[in-house]
This record gives C-alpha cells, sequence and structure tokens, in this order.
C-alpha cells in the first residue's frame, strides 16, 4: 500500500461527554463534561491538559453528498486527527458531541455517524464520520 | 410538592449508602454529587404518584390533599435480612413524617425477568392546602 499524503489539520474541534449526576434532593441531571487530554507536565509535576484538538475535516460534496442529505444526514463530514485514547475511549463509549472550530454552541454540534477506527490499527489516528446534529 | 419531600426523605436516608432513588424510571447514574459516594448497582428505588384526590373542609376555605404514592425498592444479591432492614429503614424514614401514612405493604413485586427483585410501599400523603 503506497504511503498516503497527510493533510493538514487545521480544524479545531472540541469534545463534550453527556454525565448524568445524581444530587440529593434532586435526582437526576444531565451535565455535559468537555473530554480533555493530558499532555504533559508543568515544572512543578502538575498534569498540563488540552480539550481542543486540530483535525482533518473533509466535507462530502456532490452527488454522495445529495444522496447522504435525502437519507436524513445533514453536512456529513470525515475526521481524522492523531489517536488520543482519552477521545477513543469517550467516543466509543458514549453519546458524544463534536463542536466543529472549538465553538461550544448548537451551531457548531455535531454528533457521530459511524464507528471510530484506526485505519493504520497501529494506534495512530482516528477516524470517523460525523453529521450535523440536528435541534427540533 | 409531594415528588420533592419524597424525594428529599429518600435521599436522607438511602444516599449515604450509594443508593438512588428515581421518579418514574431508573437513570442510569455515571456520579452521586461530587463523587464521595459510591454508587451502590444492586439497590435503587423508583417511586411514583398513583393519585390525588382533592377535597374541601366545611369552611371551604382551606382544601385538603390525599396523595397516594408508591415505592418501589429493587435489589439483586443481598440477603432477605438485609433487604428487611432496608425496606424498615425506608418505612421508618416516610413514617416519621406525620404527612406521610402506610397504606399498603411492603409486597412483593411481580418482575419475571431482569436481575433485580422488588419490594413495594403504597403510601398516602395528606397535606392541607390553602385556596385550591
Amino acid at each position: 500500500m503506497g504511503k498516503e499524503r497527510g493533510r493538514a489539520r487545521r480544524v479545531a474541534v472540541r469534545f463534550a461527554r453527556p454525565l448524568t449526576i445524581y444530587r440529593a434532593g434532586e435526582g437526576c441531571a444531565r451535565e455535559w463534561q468537555i473530554v480533555t487530554a493530558r499532555v504533559g507536565e508543568d515544572e512543578n509535576g502538575s498534569p498540563l491538559t488540552t480539550d481542543v484538538f486540530y483535525c482533518e475535516w473533509t466535507g462530502a460534496y456532490g452527488a454522495t453528498a445529495i444522496e447522504q442529505e435525502a437519507n436524513g444526514v445533514h453536512m456529513p463530514a470525515r475526521v481524522r486527527l492523531p489517536f488520543v485514547k482519552a477521545l477513543y475511549d469517550a467516543l466509543t463509549t458514549r453519546d458524544v458531541r463534536i463542536y466543529k472550530g472549538g465553538v461550544m454552541d448548537e451551531a457548531h454540534a455535531y454528533e457521530l455517524a459511524s464507528a471510530v477506527i484506526d485505519p493504520t490499527e497501529r494506534g495512530k489516528i482516528l477516524e470517523f464520520q460525523v453529521k450535523k446534529r440536528e435541534v427540533l | 410538592m409531594v415528588i420533592t419531600e419524597v424525594q428529599r426523605i429518600l435521599d436522607a436516608h438511602l444516599l449515604p449508602h450509594g443508593v438512588t432513588s428515581h421518579h418514574r424510571k431508573r437513570m442510569e447514574v455515571d456520579r452521586i454529587g461530587d463523587g464521595g459516594v459510591a454508587i451502590s448497582e444492586d439497590e435503587y428505588v423508583v417511586y411514583h404518584l398513583v393519585s390525588a384526590r382533592r377535597g374541601a373542609f366545611g369552611d371551604g376555605k382551606a382544601g385538603i390533599v390525599r396523595q397516594t404514592l408508591d415505592v418501589h425498592y429493587y435489589h439483586r444479591r443481598l440477603s432477605r435480612e438485609r433487604v428487611r432492614t432496608r425496606v424498615q429503614g425506608i418505612l421508618g424514614a416516610f413514617l416519621g413524617d406525620r404527612r406521610f401514612h402506610l397504606v399498603n405493604g411492603p409486597f412483593d413485586l411481580y418482575e419475571p425477568d431482569g436481575a433485580y427483585t422488588g419490594v413495594g410501599i403504597e403510601l398516602s400523603f395528606l397535606e392541607v392546602t390553602h385556596g385550591v
């Protein structure tokens, strides 16, 4: 297999996963927790984390996009980014929201439209399809 | 509101043991509060309002509301003695509030499938309201 040319990963994304928190006297409430990953340590040994990741965001176009829109998949895209275990765990176990551009509002919210895969099978890359989250 | 009172009483008695109480349907809980108490996977409570009957006293000003509710305690892999203690504790927590009265129970809950089995309690909540 030939070496695939890498595209620039210039699109910032953030991820949020739902948590059900139980509070005394109130019962359950759903809260959204931003997914973070550890990137290192500072000079004091305290962990440094990030919640912004950069990915390759490829939107669909042409006949493919028209067919997907007809099937109810709005604004589909393929997302590729370097493998991050915290992201992989969240994406495979939770109903994660993906925020394009790192802007956390409904206009930039997407959701998974496929399984999360590692095309290299070496823990190098994460790839998944997303679609626009519709607010009814 | 009776639902608020029921939630408050159940949480005061059961939450320190990690037992969660849910209105109408159980929800999967990720964390209790700040995470200081571990969630008990072997026990939970579901309660729901069965009926609410209203009436009025002779003066026509004060009203009375009698609400009946079911409290179902579900458990798995627990001994009978522990279940009995838990149910008695729940009963005592409610009957310690003069507005609650035991109507029926404790009785077994019919649950042919699933890992959990349950004990039910039917309570009534009597409250005087002003106006409607």
